[in-house]
């Protein structure tokens, strides 16, 4: 393909991107803006009729997300994955839809939430779909300050903007999508909770038991584990501190704690440390076979947030993964995605690119990490518009990602993103080694 | 001396008289009061209007206990359904469900956008966050100079007029520390709300760093309720929306 032609596709692809978001977004934004939200408010009415609550509750949304992807063609990954195909972009398109129900009879609570994925490639004309809970449990709440819970539940520990190093029951959140559901694990729990008047506010209690078995909370564990883990929950002196324990029937344990304080009202810091037995990590050797070891390590967060007096808010943490991969084994890493371009196994390149994506697409797989936020809502006067830039820089490295989005959230059931990735530093390093440079995303959710 | 002039003296005098036989805190305390009940819970509505006269408005359930205890969590709109923020004292949390945690945040961000910030929706009692620094008389009116107790509050200073008939606000100005006008809110419409409550069931708020857009907040169904301490802690914020009835 010649490079006028090249470009004339990529402009038609973008320019398709554009008009699909149009088709479908437009419309909604017309319908969000019929007149009984609009109407002048005179009279200041407030009809509360409606607001009685019945015992079932039903909440979902559905969202496009377009993406056009370019590559990074002095990646070894991306060498490794297309060779001589030597696509330069891709378009992808990803629809989501997520419900959730509730049905509360006097102390018993049924929920249930979860999603529908569907994934569509242009590159290779791929598809693929997977539909999944997030939630679905039984409660039991007799009161306010006890209830016991069987099912599948999401527990998001920690303090963490960018990680959470206490996070023993739970999955890391996604850089890119911070605010996205995650999927909780099969558990028996209790909670307990108390209210006070003085130096210490608040007390909590937390108590779950995770069993692996089979396809039963698959990956959390090795299978056939039984785990238990508990949260407890102080408010005092102003300050929340947790303290996190996790047992399991293979004689691993995990301690953490975190704070959070405000030192100021426009001034937060906190801070995460957690201590775990035998993680272990696998890697490529020097002769490029796949390797393991397991210790002990520390990981930990430290970060502060605070609020300007221009209305704008900065985000800094520090993250420190105590079991992340050296430079050696990154090293052997890069050896090994260049290794089978010269070898005359055909199976060779696939192998380690499965081995790739399993072993070493985290989102931090080194070990030391700085993470910054700043965003500034109504920039302008542009009232419900929110830009927002962000990096997280790999400090061994010094490769980074770094990402720029603006929301927009004037109508009552339409939330847009606008979002650009970008991915730097040499080809064998974390982010300038991954076969994405560049990525935009717009998103539009329509929740009802 | 005139008999007019004579008749003005003596007006100013025993007004002047009855302002310094009050105690200002006290009179403060008993506007708090007459605002919210010691316990309750109510329905709230938010409209940010902007200039050209398109709303945008949110729905709130909220309780309250004590005079620094507030919970809330938003019904509506669709896209903010479900929210819950929780405030004590000079603490203040949001609860995001998708995101599954309370998140530290602080009473001069705004969770809905418009005028209207955290402190304004979560508010606790002025006597909780302020020091009377001055009570003055002015048109029939109580006029009380407020200066925060600490630095962690969304205003420095507000300056709160009260009909002295009523005991209950009917404008406020929130000011910097140099004085500087941030917002101005008006309370209209005084409604009986049962259950001996009698308060403005509307505050319309303007700012000189908004010009052209105002944020309404309408207040409905307020009702004293026993509520226990637990429900103001962040383990219970995604179970605020299961307490109504």
């Amino acid at each position: 393909m010649s490079p006028s032609t090249h470009g004339l596709t990529l402009l038609v692809h973008v320019a398709s991107c554009l008009i699909l978001c149009l088709l479908v977004f437009v419309p909604a934004v017309r319908a969000d803006t019929v007149p009984a939200d609009t109407a002048r408010t005179q009279e200041y009415s407030f009809d509360t009729s409606g607001l009685d609550k019945g015992p079932f509750d039903f909440s979902a949304s559905v969202e496009l997300w377009p993406t056009l992807i370019f590559f990074n063609k002095d990646s070894d990954l991306y060498l490794l994955r297309y060779g001589r195909e030597n696509p330069t972009y891709s378009d992808v398109y990803r629809l989501r839809g997520e419900a959730g129900a509730q049905y509360q009879y006097k102390s018993l609570l049924a929920s249930a939430s979860g999603s529908y994925n569907a994934f569509y490639q242009r590159l290779d004309d791929s598809t693929s779909s997977d539909a999944r809970f997030y939630e679905c449990y039984l409660k039991y709440a007799p009161d306010v300050s006890f209830s016991l819970l069987a099912g599948k539940k999401t527990f998001r520990w920690g303090k963490g903007y960018a990680y959470n190093a206490v996070s023993f029951a739970g999955r890391q959140r996604d850089l890119n999508d911070i605010d996205a559901a995650l999927e909780g694990y099969w558990n028996l729990s209790a909670e307990y909770i108390r209210g006070f008047s003085g130096k210490l506010s608040a007390f909590a209690f937390t108590g779950a038991v995770l069993p692996v078995y089979g396809s039963v909370n698959e990956g959390f564990m090795s299978d056939k584990t039984i785990a238990g883990v508990t949260q407890l929950y102080f408010l005092l002196l102003d300050t929340d501190i947790d303290g996190y324990f996790y047992g399991d029937s293979r004689n691993d344990y995990r301690v953490g704690a975190d704070f959070a304080k405000n030192i100021l009202s426009s001034w937060e810091i906190h801070g995460e440390w957690a201590h775990v037995s035998d993680v272990r990590s696998t890697f490529f050797a020097n002769d490029s076979t796949l390797a393991s070891e397991a210790r002990n390590a520390s990981n930990f967060v430290l970060g502060t947030r605070y609020l300007a007096p221009s209305n704008t808010t900065f985000i800094l943490e520090y993250l420190h993964q105590g079991a992340g991969l050296t430079s050696e084994q990154m090293s052997a890493y890069y050896q090994t995605l260049d290794s089978p371009r010269a070898s005359e196994d055909p199976a060779a390149p696939r192998e380690i690119l499965q081995n790739s994506t399993k072993y070493y697409s985290g989102q931090f797989i080194m070990t030391d990490y700085v993470y910054v936020r700043a965003s500034h809502p109504d920039p302008f006067m542009l009232v419900y518009f929110t830009p927002a830039a962000y990096t997280i820089v790999n400090l061994v490295d010094g490769s980074l990602m770094a990402g720029f989005e603006v929301t927009y959230s004037r109508l009552s059931h339409l939330l847009l993103t606008a979002r650009c990735v970008a991915f730097a530093g040499s080809h064998e390093s974390e982010y300038g080694g991954k076969q994405v440079q560049q990525r935009i995303e717009l998103r539009g959710k329509w929740s009802f | 001396m005139s008999r007019a002039c004579i008749l003005a003296l003596l007006t100013v005098s025993i007004l002047s008289a009855d302002v310094h036989s009050q105690d200002p805190a006290a009179l403060l305390q008993k506007i708090d009061r007459n605002l919210e009940p010691p316990s309750y819970e109510m329905y709230r509505k938010l409209i940010n209007v902007e200039p050209d006269g398109k709303t945008k408005e949110f729905v709130l359930f909220m309780v309250r206990k004590g005079n620094d205890k507030v919970a809330g969590v938003f019904l509506s709109p669709p896209t903010d359904k479900d929210r819950a923020m929780l405030r004590l004292g000079d603490n203040m949390w949001l609860y995001i469900p998708n995101v599954g945690r309370p998140v530290r945040i602080t009473s001069l961000q705004s969770a809905t956008g418009g005028v209207f910030n955290n402190a304004d929706i979560m508010r606790i009692d002025f006597g909780a966050e302020y020091n009377v620094e001055q009570l003055r008389d002015s048109a029939g009116e109580y006029v009380f100079e407020l200066k925060a107790k600490t630095r962690s509050v969304a205003y420095d200073r507000l300056r709160l007029w009260a009909s002295k008939k009523a005991l209950l606000p009917t404008k406020i100005e929130c000011l910097t520390e140099a004085r500087m006008l941030i917002k101005t809110l008006h309370f209209k419409e005084i409604k009986d709300f049962g259950g001996g409550v009698v308060r403005p069931s509307v505050i319309e708020t303007d700012s000189p760093l908004y010009k052209g857009y105002k944020s309404i907040m309408i207040y409905a169904e307020i009702r004293s309720r026993e509520l226990g301490d637990e429900i103001f802690t962040i383990n219970y914020m995604s179970k605020v929306k299961e307490l109504r009835k």
